[in-house]
């Protein structure tokens, strides 16, 4: 019997003790919350960060939820979890933007200011959205290409058909290119289907069609090691015929290649940003000032268009891939 | 005698079930107590709804591990129902009540497929069901292109948002599921079968037992149950997606666990499931409310679970220990010198 | 009641059973005997519904009967009581004998009151004491027995097979049975009895029937056969005797154990082992023999112990130690913790001594090959064929590869626990002649058995155990200890200890 009770007290200690830790004073200060999916990916870890680090200027404190795999109903669950708390403000990236409508609606009902970040849920009543706009990404990545390589810039695309974002990307990058290089052309795409080894088959088939391509634009984070392979395949990883390939991730790998002169350049999305801008729209919207939200009555300003975070296409050399280099500390 | 133990055992699963109460309360009065906001009826409603299609997927969860076995594809069966019906309405245009009962029908009948298997391939119930899960989460991804359905009808959100006297319609669903088969269970001749197939398979095939017949009735009535499951989260989160309930058969075999299962098969109860389901979604909940970081969530699951394996053992042990010394006292005594 | 003619059952084109004719008679008991392999199982299996005949024709109570599973059997008034119990011990006395028979009310929920009534009256009649919603597990294994018979009288079974169910009952338990089957058979049952013992069915039945090689070689009214008669009939052809000649040098004190304790199962043993000898441990089921040999071993921890080898004190921490000392255990439990069952002889014989046949940390097949071979005609052990998976062999093999596993590691002292349960009577001689040739060469033996004779026909000394320790030490030299000898020391404390 005594041990029994020993392992049960046991167990309650172990309970007790890891809840404890974080007692610290925190009725007085106002908590905000995150909630992402695919949680401790590095992407998102640098988008905590920013949130973190944005809260802790006025002194609030900051907590991140949701599952670690693609679950978008344990995101919703952690929302719902969050308001019944009874957090100030909660920032969610949507794993499913449909998933997340029910829960977002009961937060904002709720009168817990809440939006979205990098993956939009379009049909909530969300206060905004704040993430990378594609068509302007597209359009910055676009001019890059055309500034560096003029008018004879011609580009393969390797992108996935049919999805809205990768389709706006695609047309801001072509009439960014014009913009400088009228010369310039878009000479080929490919259907990469999201694969690494699919993207090296259908890009060195794309380079051996079309020998006159001297640029790879991929149009979305994973295609770029493949493609990168695809120009070894045809002997044009270096040397005068190098093809430029231009990549859309912050992975290290890539920012690696970049330095290594692999890759030709990349587009980097801002993650930091898109939590420190959250942040400061959640603590607006949570403060409200002498005239409410048109849009959202008892809560502070905030925009109610959605908020670009911008890219910046980095080359090598560029102090801002050491920095993306060092994970943040969370 | 052998009253005596039998009265041992009993009270020993007892003292599991008041163990696991007193902790699952101190747990609650202590987040309370330190950080307020946990016994309100909105924050129990979200504890309740945070757990409740994995809680309803454990009740058959336990039937199949007193059997002796164990259904890793719930999950994804889950995620199946929640796209089918999803289809049949948006898609194909049927009725809700229709959709509903196609729906529960196919997830059981996948049931009834993972149970065949089992019997006539006599494969371990791991592989078959983890081959189940897998390639149905592949069928998921395929028919839907990794893209959600939503655009229902309101009378079909219902059964996801609707309150009868209050509560949640999945909760009512859960706790009058629970009483049905809690009660099944304890007294119906067909289900009090399976404790023989899991305390012996062989005894209860020589006893005249059908094992194939109710190996497979108990497969179905797992995937029936991750069907209304998933026919009940799609309405309450108004999509259907691939990515739904990951991982929810781990959290269900934990629930069956905790509340005091042998997962060797011949014991368990829907009363000690729902303790299991209970205290995860309480460990869940303090984590929320206190904000530690929420991969210690998985640690606590594990080491809770590791507990109550712990436990049970504790208690085997005792009641050995208790016999031997019935037996020690025998021996002592006709070693003592005889006085006439 | 049954009658079963020209019965014929081939697997993979194995003949198992060939024109097969057995009448069973209400109100008698039939017993049904034969060595392993001879047909016994599957006729019974055949009668009982458990598998279907290939020829034949079965008339029971007047009706051509065919059936296609157990519960068919069942509902005509055939049971079977296996040898291996299908109790299961997590569910209450009551539900195991009401399993697939339970009294419900409309919608199918089980009545558990009246269960409980009807069982406390079924025990009632069979004049045994056990309640009803006790769980099945906490009872000894005689009582479980006994739990399986009420599970056929509740059935209003009208012919109950029963599967060698004394192997693994004390004498007391046993005679608790036969008065349960001679009450049943009075009261106009027909009961099939299959065993290995002799001196049971001389006990109990009426008539008795041979099978040999999957024919009737014989069926005898009980009274009127002798054991010698029927022994040949099994064997197809008499035994000369039953046990070796013993031998007639037994040496100095070799090994010595003493104050070998267990908790909760052994107190107090003392003994000594001298060169050569065999040392026989009676007593009944549950008196401790088994925890003292494990606890001797450390197998199970002891609570204290002191043991010498040849005059000089040794530790026995472990199994392995105790290896190490040329002491070896070869365990009752031949299938759970003796055997292992998917692998060939080759590996069998050589699991206790990878170790020494082990070359640069490698197998040495070559040397295990040999030595296996040697026991395999050694022994006589079938098929001859060393590569061949013990699962495939018959108990009798089974338990010859196990001693061979044992002998394999050299030992001093060997003990062997049941080495001739479920054994048929030519392998049991074979074993006989072993551990004799054995002990003639040097050998001390420990031979634990619930067979009385064969404690009495093999050892020199014999120990008797009782409540966990060692109540008389009777010398056998002369071979003239009677078992009435040795149950009066197994039972004579018994009035005064409770």
């Amino acid at each position: 019997m005594n041990k029994i009770c020993l392992s049960l007290a046991a167990a309650a200690l172990t309970a007790g003790s890891l809840l404890a830790a974080p007692v610290k004073a925190q009725q007085t200060e106002e908590h905000y919350a995150m909630v992402v999916f695919l949680k401790g990916s590095e992407f998102f870890n640098w988008a905590y960060a920013g949130f973190q680090d944005a809260a802790a200027t006025v002194g609030a404190t900051t907590e991140l939820q949701g599952p670690a795999d693609w679950d978008a109903s344990a995101e919703a669950r952690a929302v719902d979890q969050l308001v019944a708390k009874g957090v100030k403000g909660i920032a969610v990236t949507a794993g499913d933007a449909d998933t997340l409508v029910g829960s977002i609606n009961a937060a904002m009902e709720a009168g817990v200011p809440t939006l979205t970040f990098d993956s939009d849920s379009p049909k909530s009543n969300r206060l905004l959205f704040v993430g990378t706009n594609n068509y302007n990404a597209g359009f910055a990545a676009g001019k890059a290409v055309g500034e560096q390589i003029g008018g004879d810039a011609r580009v393969g695309v390797s992108l996935i058909p049919g999805l809205d974002s990768i389709n706006h990307r695609l047309q801001g990058f072509k009439e960014g290119l014009a913009s400088v290089a009228p010369g310039a052309e878009v000479v080929a795409q490919v259907n990469d289907e999201g694969d690494l080894q699919k993207a090296e088959t259908v890009n060195t088939a794309m380079l051996q069609a079309n020998p006159q391509i001297n640029v790879i634009f991929c149009a979305h984070g994973n295609p770029a090691t493949g493609a990168l392979a695809a120009t070894r395949n045809v002997g044009r990883f270096d040397g005068p015929n190098k093809v430029h390939v231009l990549a859309w991730s912050i992975d290290v790998p890539i920012l690696q290649g970049i330095e290594d002169d692999e890759y030709g350049s990349t587009v980097a999305q801002n993650p930091y940003m898109m939590g420190v801008q959250s942040f400061l729209q959640l603590w607006s919207a949570a403060h409200p000032t002498q005239f409410d939200s048109l849009t959202n009555p008892g809560m502070g300003q905030v925009p109610t268009a959605d908020l670009d975070t911008g890219v910046k296409i980095l080359k090598k050399g560029d102090p801002a891939i050491k920095a993306l280099m060092t994970p943040p500390r969370i | 005698m052998s009253i005596n133990f039998a009265k041992i055992k009993v009270s020993g699963s007892w003292l599991q079930y008041i163990g696991l109460i007193v902790v699952t309360v101190l747990i609650v009065a202590f987040t309370h107590s330190v950080f307020g906001n946990v016994v309100t009826l909105a924050n129990l409603r979200v504890l309740a709804m945070n757990m409740i299609f994995e809680a309803i997927m454990a009740l058959g969860m336990t039937f199949v591990i007193i059997l002796g076995g164990i259904d890793l594809s719930v999950a994804s069966v889950f995620a199946f129902g929640e796209i089918l019906v999803a289809k049949l309405m948006v898609e194909v245009g049927l009725s809700v009540p229709l959709a509903a009962a196609i729906t529960v029908a196919v997830c059981a009948l996948i049931g009834a497929l993972n149970g065949a298997m089992i019997v006539s391939f006599r494969v371990h119930p791991m592989v078959v069901t983890l081959g189940t899960l897998l390639t149905l989460r592949g069928v998921n991804l395929a028919i839907t292109d990794g893209r959600s359905i939503s655009g229902f009808s309101d009378s079909f959100l219902w059964l996801g948002q609707g309150r009868i006297l209050g509560v949640d319609f999945p909760i009512v669903f859960f706790a009058v599921a629970a009483v049905v088969l809690g009660m099944l269970l304890g007294h119906h001749r067909f289900f009090r079968q399976i404790y023989f197939i899991g305390g012996s398979e062989r005894a209860a095939k020589y006893s005249g037992v059908d094992v194939a017949r109710v190996k497979i009735a108990i497969y179905a009535l797992s995937g029936f149950l991750a069907g209304c499951a998933g026919i009940m989260a799609a309405a309450k989160y108004g999509a259907a997606h691939w990515g739904h309930g990951n991982m929810a058969e781990l959290k269900a075999i934990g629930s069956v666990a905790i509340g005091g299962a042998d997962m060797m098969g011949g014991s368990g109860t829907i009363f000690g499931t729902v303790l299991g389901a209970i205290f995860l979604a309480v460990v869940h909940n303090a984590f929320v409310t206190s904000a530690v970081n929420p991969f210690w969530y998985d640690v606590v699951n594990g080491v809770m679970l590791l507990i109550a394996v712990l436990v049970s053992r504790v208690i085997a042990k005792q009641n050995e220990r208790k016999m031997k010394s019935v037996r020690q006292q025998k021996i002592d005594r006709s070693l003592q010198p005889q006085s006439p | 009641m049954l009658q079963a003619t020209g019965i014929n059952k081939s697997f993979f084109g194995n003949r198992v059973l060939e024109d097969v004719n057995f009448d069973v008679k209400a109100g008698q008991v039939h017993a049904l005997i034969g060595e392993n392999g001879a047909g016994k199982s599957t006729l019974v299996n055949i009668l009982s519904g458990n598998l279907q005949r290939d020829t034949g024709k079965v008339v029971f109570d007047g009706d051509t009967v065919s059936f296609d599973n157990p519960l068919e059997a069942m509902s005509a008034g055939i049971s079977v009581v296996h040898q291996e119990l299908s109790i299961v011990p997590q569910a209450t006395v009551a539900e195991n004998i009401f399993l697939r028979r339970e009294i419900t009310n409309r919608f199918g929920f089980n009545d558990w009151n009246a269960m409980y009534a009807r069982c406390q009256a079924v025990f009632d009649r069979m004049q045994v004491d056990i309640n009803p919603r006790a769980l099945a597990g906490s009872l000894s294994i005689g009582m479980q027995q006994l739990v399986e018979v009420a599970k056929s009288v509740v059935l209003n079974a009208k012919l109950i097979f029963m599967d060698e169910p004394t192997s693994s009952l004390s004498e007391k338990e046993i005679d608790e049975l036969f008065q349960v089957v001679r009450d049943l058979r009075d009261s106009g049952l027909a009961i099939v009895f299959i065993s290995h013992k002799l001196n049971e069915l001389f006990e109990i039945s009426d008539h008795v029937t041979v099978l040999r090689d999957g024919r009737n070689v014989g069926t005898r009214l009980t009274a009127e056969a002798s054991s010698d008669e029927i022994i040949s009939l099994m064997v197809g052809r008499s035994l000369s005797k039953l046990y070796p000649e013993r031998s007639a040098s037994v040496g100095d004190v070799v090994f010595s154990c003493r104050d070998l304790a267990l908790f909760g199962a052994v107190k107090d043993v003392n003994f000594d082992l001298r060169r050569g000898e065999i040392l026989g441990m009676a007593g009944l089921i549950g008196a401790g023999r088994t925890e003292a040999m494990l606890a001797l071993i450390n197998a199970r921890k002891r609570a204290s112990g002191r043991f010498e080898l040849n005059g000089k004190p040794i530790e026995l921490n472990s199994p392995h130690e105790a290896l190490g000392h040329g002491i070896v255990y070869l365990s009752e439990d031949r299938k759970g913790s003796g055997l292992f069952l998917d692998y060939d002889m080759v590996l069998n014989v050589s699991s206790c001594v990878l170790d020494r046949e082990a070359r640069f940390g490698m197998e040495n097949r070559k040397a295990m090959r040999e030595a296996t071979w040697r026991y395999v005609t050694e022994m006589d052990i079938r098929p001859k064929r060393p590569s061949a998976t013990i699962l495939s062999l018959s108990g009798g093999n089974q338990q010859k590869i196990l001693l061979a596993k044992s002998l394999n590691a050299d030992p001093k002292v060997l003990i062997v626990d049941e080495p001739t349960r479920g054994v048929d009577v030519g392998a049991k001689a074979q074993i006989h002649k072993k551990l004799r040739e054995l002990a003639n060469a040097g050998c001390s033996i420990i031979l634990i058995s619930s067979e009385l004779p064969e404690v009495l026909g093999m050892s020199d000394r014999v120990l008797v155990f009782r409540s966990g320790t060692v109540v008389a030490d009777l010398d056998n030299k002369a071979g003239v200890l009677t078992q009435e000898d040795v149950m009066n020391a197994a039972v004579e404390l018994e009035g005064l200890a409770v």
